[in-house]
């Protein structure tokens, strides 16, 4: 029996599309059965982000309806193997599954796969509540900004009140220079306000831009560096001990010069 | 002998107070003589009767209404039992929570709540007794909801938003460094913010009116 996985931040444009698909693709590097749901009905992404998009004939909207099987719905990525998404629906809206449908449809998944990732809709309505129905736990993202980590507060008091386990913390788009300058709030200034256990950050990077808009998830790249934090975000997510990448530019030319070679 | 009959002005406007045990035979003279002393002053008014004690007798009503009738500028607004002090509230039984009050979260009790755990920005604690955190208070504490201004707000410190001490309104700000326990009261009508070990490190500072 597979693992639900919610991927969810409250407030929009923080990355949550970008980290379903990065985790999803690593962990079907490592080679577990791994099916990502699109649950932002309306305002479809995810197939995008895994340059997936030109291959979509159903989607979730459509297999809830039952006007198709499941199995017709998922999409198989032709890179990973192991790597299925279940798209959304561009043309309908959030009110067109309810909870108790997304849970039917999560338990189902959960037979077959190993990791289920569900990519939520920004906000804490009717797309959210689908989003969290039938999950075991959730992933919150956050960037360093106030805003965001106001709205990943309010989400966390909401997971808690569904009585989902207590959710990890992703801190993505860190700028390390920045938080030297004291320009960003830093990991344990958000871990402070927040009071949960962090899971893994990722820094920001150019790269992150170029691989989702060319629909290449940056995990499968090589020397990237949000690449090499979402495969160790999913390693954790796996279970194993992963230490937490250095992410201070400053420690030194030796260690840089080792990083620009790609052993670090 | 002191007067069973008072007058009291409040927010609710002026009120008449009877002692206990008021006797309908002689209370209309008191009340009458209560009224005739300040009569002056109270010009065209509205004013209402409070009957302590005992259940009000419809001989007493009548009584009081007698004396209202000698002085027609004046208008009775009613006779009714006291309203419920600060007193009687207290003795509701206190309410422990032992949870973090995230963002959107909010906690309400009719008495003193206590929470264990901290309130985050964006989390509301409101109770109409004195409202204790025993952790970091960052967001909104509103303490004695009913009006009650001899209620505190205990926080281990505080950096509030915002602070409400029955109708005194405060806007928050952030402790001192080094500050721990705190509390806020009223003083002069507005919001005081002290440690509570007397000399800690922190000291005492005046909360800024929103307005």
């Amino acid at each position: 029996m597979g693992e639900v996985i919610v991927v969810t931040s409250g407030k929009g444009g923080v990355g949550k599309t970008t980290t379903t698909a990065n985790l999803g693709t690593a962990l079907a590097q490592s080679g577990a059965r791994v099916c990502l749901v699109d649950a932002d009905i309306g305002l479809r992404n995810l197939d995008v982000v895994l340059g997936l998009e030109n291959r979509i004939v159903y989607d979730l909207v459509d297999v809830v309806e039952g006007f198709c099987r499941l199995r017709q719905a998922l999409i198989r990525d032709k890179r990973l193997e192991g790597l299925h998404l279940l798209p959304a629906a561009q043309t309908k809206d959030k009110t067109s599954v309810t909870p108790e449908q997304m849970r039917e449809l999560t338990q189902e998944l959960r037979q077959e796969f190993e990791f289920v990732l569900i990519d939520s809709p920004a906000g804490i309505e009717q797309g959210f509540k689908n989003a969290i129905a039938g999950v075991d736990r959730a992933l919150i993202v956050a960037t360093p900004e106030v805003a965001s980590v106001r709205d990943a507060d309010r989400i966390i008091g909401l997971l808690e009140a569904a009585e989902i386990p207590p959710a990890k913390l992703i801190v993505n788009r860190l700028r390390p220079q920045m938080v030297r300058r004291g320009d960003m709030m830093s990991v344990e200034d958000i871990i402070d306000i927040l009071a949960i256990d962090l899971i893994g950050v990722v820094p920001e990077d150019e790269q992150i831009v170029v691989t989702t808009n060319r629909g290449e998830p940056a995990a499968l790249i090589q020397g990237s560096r949000a690449g090499e934090a979402y495969r160790n975000i999913a390693r954790r997510i796996a279970g194993e001990e992963v230490p937490f990448m250095d992410l201070d530019a400053n420690s030194g030319f030796l260690d840089r010069l080792r990083r620009m070679f790609g052993q670090a | 002998m002191l007067s069973l009959v008072q007058l009291k002005g409040g927010r609710g406007g002026i009120r008449v107070v009877l002692g206990k045990d008021s006797d309908p035979a002689t209370v209309g003279d008191e009340v009458a003589a209560a009224l005739q002393g300040a009569a002056q002053f109270l010009g065209q008014t509205k004013i209402s009767v409070e009957v302590q004690g005992d259940a009000i007798s419809p001989a007493l009503v009548t009584a009081i209404a007698e004396a209202f009738g000698r002085f027609p500028h004046l208008s009775l607004a009613g006779i009714g039992a006291p309203k419920p002090s600060a007193a009687r509230q207290a003795e509701q039984e206190p309410k422990v929570l032992r949870q973090t009050i995230r963002s959107g979260q909010e906690a309400m009790h009719s008495g003193d709540l206590v929470v264990l755990g901290d309130v985050h920005v964006g989390g509301r604690v409101v109770a109409t007794g004195d409202v204790i955190v025993v952790g970091t208070l960052r967001g909104f504490a509103w303490a004695g909801a009913d009006g009650n201004e001899n209620t505190i707000i205990y926080a281990q410190p505080m950096h509030p938003t915002q602070v409400r001490i029955g109708g005194v309104i405060a806007q928050g700000g952030v402790a001192p460094d080094g500050a721990a326990a705190e509390y806020a009261h009223v003083e002069d009508g507005r919001i005081v913010v002290e440690p509570w070990s007397p000399g800690a490190r922190g000291g005492s500072r005046r909360l800024k009116s929103p307005r």
